[in-house]
């Protein structure tokens, strides 16, 4: 998909957002002029999505259809979506397993698809990695990180 | 006391030799703090709260300002090195930072940087010294029409700070303007947009949007090549220097900077954001160079990045003159006063007078402390370009996470850091400006405030918004600055065409 | 998800069961509790909640770990006391309009009424003040009220948000004086509404008495009234709303809760705890420094406080849709 359908779809997504937004909006009280309610800033906020949504179609409308948008492919892609996948894993279970077991398990993974170190080395690192952000956040600067099941 | 003989006094308490430790530490660990994505001067401040609690009042108010303006500074690192700014003020630092970073000049900006962060830093004490029982004034002059002029206003001259196309910057803020009202509004505490969540009600919290857009996604965009890309040349200490004309062009941004940055800090709300925002307008307009800026002009970093240091400076003036803390800093100083038994006020200055200039002179010290500790640091940061890939992405990433857990102690910010950096990488692949829609999501919230407030207040009369000789005056300003940006494209063909032909 | 949390709880339980054997509610507390503070670190809510837990901590001979949990005026933090695992491991501290009022307007809370909760004990309490700049023309709360009643809608008092505490003190003065003064919201903490007032948008503001003490001394703000009872000894001079014959003193008060629920032997010892902390001299000179009033209450004792609160809210809230 090049440049221009991705601001079509933008434009598309952004317009039913606005749409889905304003209906909520249009529940919220808007009071009276000497007391505006809660409704009041959304409605208006709400128009200007759908306005700059237009906008933003109209200008992939116009838009020459070669403009290419260099999104990563093959290996490349899968590499972000893995990073990502890590990502979102480590965020799910980080409430349950703790930031220690956690920021362990997530740097594990992410050097070894970043790159061909052996796992020892590698679990040394992740180790390193967690267990200083422990010391530094969790025990000088009294960040409250969820303590997991293993109570750390 | 008269100022000379108050800092006299002030230097007396601030150079002892635990003040100055307090000074040097805060000045260090805030910008240790700095650097790390996702900790701002905010976190940093409210993690060191209750260790204060066991210092001498004038030590541990040392400490805290210290760590404001070395976050504030530090913060701007990593938005020059990796274009991840820690926090919104270094959201316009990213720009040309990183675009000069690309050129090898990480060194050299940082250092522009460090003394741009001095200048502007020691210039707000002195104004701070001499005008803060006037100065304070300035903020109690301040509405709901006066704000809203200048937040509203200052949307409309920002949409489309950051180039790109008309629909590039206003798509992005109209969407920060739409995040800003998800959760539970101020004024009457009405649930918006929480579909029920109760989590949800605590809205979208700033810095974990502002490292989700920039930190996450430019981890996302690094990844996608195989290798990690060659890193700089190590860097030689005389390139690590800025030159004569790096320097040269830096100075009038300085000066400019400050003023901006200054005026800011007087003002309640986030202000070393908006003044950071409000300087790289200023640079744009008014800079020799102007054409340069967004690809990498000293004067789109030296600017903001002073203005932000004059305005955490000058923050101090309602917290000590006033006892009324404008920003979320200066609240954290205030609760560590009151701890301490001390009665924030107009009064401070006689009742506290230790308090008082003790903190003023330390602003001077730790100014100093921040220049001479950061220029050696340099090296040191960007040493940080060279860390292998594999080992650095895991590292920020981490801190990333628990720099937005650690805001709110909630996980809902840390699903919206990742939602946002999934965003930001998208809308990076389609040449959208973010840096719109964080000023969107800064100043959202501050217009539908003041423009609420200011009717409530004048029971329903819109005239209430310009009927005051500053709103009005600022209004007028942002008209001009609008037109002035409409015609000047047109003024200065028609000037070229004018020279061509004879 | 959801099986996977039930699996892992299992799981724990089974492993504390093996270890701690039969011996649950007879030891507590067997480890650290947490004390939840609804509101950010700084807050004026801070100290109260260090200040007790850590005598608390003295008492129970076990570590409390105070956790700031801010959010949406209070009702995130107190949801998460509510909705914690009643073990008696999980406390926090709950402001009465968290509390009582914000479910009678807010019906996404996880909390309906004072049967989700248990209180422990009343933390502190104090009373909001109403000022006027010291140039103002009135000179004491009658003036105000009965300048008040020949202009309505005229004045105005700065309060920190509709619906707020000090908002819902003023309309109590409102409705008990027969006045009608325009409460304006101004948002945002730091000390807005205080500025409202020196800057001559407002001619009144209600708020506490730390807020002001600093501005009255400096001679640029007038105390006229206290809503409370009895004289405030912060200001001498300001007159006591309640004894001038006005029913408004609604006023920040901080109560120490837990979950619904949480074993007797843990709620027995957890008040036992309490009474003495409040009871001592630490205490209460950490209060009267503060400008804070103390009052050990039992549970029962709170509970019946929350239910005079809760009519006196319906009452004000049929005033107010009234208006």
């Amino acid at each position: 998909m090049g440049k221009r359908g991705g601001y079509l779809v933008t434009g598309a997504i952004g317009a039913a957002l606005s749409a889905g937004y304003l209906a909520l909006a249009a529940r919220l009280p808007l009071g009276a002029m000497d007391q505006p309610g809660a409704g009041v800033f959304p409605v208006v906020v709400g128009v200007l999505v759908l306005l700059s949504s237009i906008a933003v179609l109209w200008e992939g409308w116009r838009m020459p259809a070669e403009d290419a948008v260099a999104m990563p492919a093959g290996v490349d892609a899968v590499r972000v979506l893995a990073l990502l996948g890590l990502l979102v894993g480590y965020v799910l279970l980080l409430p349950w397993i703790g930031q220690l077991v956690g920021s362990f398990l997530f740097c594990l993974l992410v050097i070894r698809l970043l790159s061909r170190t052996p796992w020892p080395w590698i679990a040394l690192q992740a180790a390193a990695i967690a267990v200083t952000a422990q010391l530094v956040f969790v025990r000088l600067l009294q960040v409250q990180m969820p303590r997991g099941i293993l109570g750390f | 006391m008269d100022p000379i003989e108050g800092l006299l006094y002030g230097f007396g308490v601030a150079l002892s030799f635990q003040n100055l430790a307090a000074a040097l530490l805060g000045a260090l660990v805030g910008t240790m703090i700095g650097v790390l994505p996702g900790l701002g001067p905010v976190a940093g401040v409210a993690m060191i709260l209750p260790l204060s609690y066991a210092f001498e009042p004038v030590t541990g108010l040392i400490m805290m300002a210290g760590i404001y303006y070395g976050a504030m500074y530090g913060g701007s690192t990593t938005a020059i090195l990796l274009n991840m700014p820690g926090e919104s003020a270094s959201v316009m630092t990213c720009i040309d930072g990183y675009q000069l970073t690309k050129k090898g000049r990480a060194g050299a900006v940082l250092a522009l940087v460090a003394a741009g962060s001095f200048v502007g830093g020691t210039v707000s004490v002195v104004g701070v010294m001499l005008f803060a029982p006037w100065l304070a004034k300035l903020g109690i002059l301040f509405g709901p029409a006066e704000f809203l002029a200048l937040a509203g206003g200052g949307l409309l001259i920002l949409s489309r700070i950051s180039g790109g196309s008309f629909a590039a910057g206003i798509f992005p803020m109209s969407l920060g303007l739409m995040l800003s009202t998800v959760g539970q509004e101020a004024i009457t505490a009405q649930n918006r947009f929480t579909f029920g969540y109760l989590e949800l009600a605590q809205g979208v919290e700033l810095v974990a949007a502002v490292v989700g857009l920039y930190g996450i996604a430019e981890i996302l965009t690094l990844v996608e090549s195989r290798r990690a890309a060659p890193p700089p040349v190590p860097v030689r200490l005389r390139e690590m220097l800025p030159t004569k004309t790096e320097w040269r062009r830096s100075a009038p941004s300085f000066g400019r900077g400050t003023a901006v940055g200054f005026l800011f800090g007087l003002l309640p709300g986030p202000s070393a954001a908006m003044s950071s925002f409000a300087s790289y307008r200023l640079e744009k307009a008014v800079s020799k160079y102007r054409d340069e800026i967004g690809h990498g002009a000293v004067e789109g970093v030296a600017g903001p990045e002073t203005a932000n240091n004059a305005a955490a400076t000058s923050s101090m003036v309602p917290l000590l003159a006033l006892g009324i803390p404008f920003g979320s800093v200066t609240a954290l100083m205030l609760a560590a006063m009151m701890v301490h038994g001390i009665q924030p006020g107009p009064l401070l200055m006689q009742s506290n007078a230790d308090v008082f200039w003790g903190v003023i002179a330390s602003l001077y010290i730790g100014n100093i402390a921040l220049l001479v500790l950061n220029i050696p640091m340099i090296g040191l940061w960007v040493s940080m370009l060279r860390v292998p890939r594999h080992i650095f992405l895991p590292i920020i990433l981490v801190i990333a996470v628990i720099g937005s857990y650690g805001v709110g102690n909630s996980m809902v910010d840390v699903y919206g850091l990742i939602l946002l950096g999934v965003v930001g990488y998208l809308l990076r692949k389609l040449d959208f400006q973010l840096a719109p829609m964080v000023i969107g999501l800064v100043l959202g919230p501050l217009i539908e405030k003041h423009l609420r407030e200011g009717l409530f207040m004048s029971g329903g009369d819109l005239l209430v918004f310009v009927e005051s000789p500053i709103a009005l005056g600022i209004w007028i300003l942002v008209a001009l600055v609008l037109a002035g940006g409409a015609l000047a494209p047109l003024l200065r063909r028609r000037g070229a065409n004018d020279r061509s032909s004879p | 998800m959801k099986l996977g949390k039930t699996l892992v709880r299992t799981l724990v339980g089974l492993t504390l069961a093996t270890s701690a054997g039969a011996a649950a509610a007879q030891d507590y507390p067997s480890r650290d509790l947490t004390f939840i503070v609804p509101y950010g670190s700084g807050g004026s809510t801070d100290p109260i909640s260090r200040q007790y837990a850590s005598q608390m901590e003295k008492e129970l001979g076990r570590n409390i770990i105070v956790q700031n949990k801010p959010g949406a005026a209070g009702t995130l933090g107190t949801s998460a006391i509510v909705t914690a695992a009643p073990d008696g491991y999980t406390i926090g501290l709950g402001p009465n309009t968290t509390l009582v009022f914000a479910p009678m307007t807010n019906k996404d809370l996880v909390y309906k009424s004072p049967a989700d909760y248990q209180p422990i004990a009343k933390l502190v309490s104090l009373p909001y003040v109403l000022v006027v700049k010291a140039d103002a023309p009135w000179k004491t709360l009658q003036e105000f009220i009965d300048d008040a009643k020949k202009q309505p809608n005229k004045l105005r008092a700065s309060v920190s948000g509709i619906r707020a505490t000090n908002d819902l003190t003023m309309q109590q003065l409102n409705k008990a004086a027969g006045i009608k003064v325009r409460t304006i919201p101004f948002t945002g903490g730091g000390g807005e509404a205080m500025v409202a007032l020196l800057g001559g948008r407002v001619e009144a503001y209600v708020g506490t008495g730390a807020s002001t003490v600093g501005h009255e001394k400096a001679g640029s703000v007038r105390v006229l009234a206290v809503f409370q009872k009895g004289r405030y000894d912060l200001f001498p001079n300001a007159t006591p709303v309640g004894d001038a014959g006005y029913d408004a003193t609604l006023g920040p008060t901080y109560y120490a809760i837990a979950p619904a629920g949480i074993p007797k032997e843990a709620l027995d010892k957890l008040t036992a705890a309490s009474r003495k902390v409040i009871a001592s001299a630490e205490y209460r000179k950490f209060a009267a420094d503060k400008g804070y009033s103390v009052e050990n209450m039992t549970p029962e004792e709170i509970r019946a406080e929350f239910e005079r609160d809760h009519a006196m809210f319906t009452e004000l809230l049929k005033f107010l849709e009234q208006k």
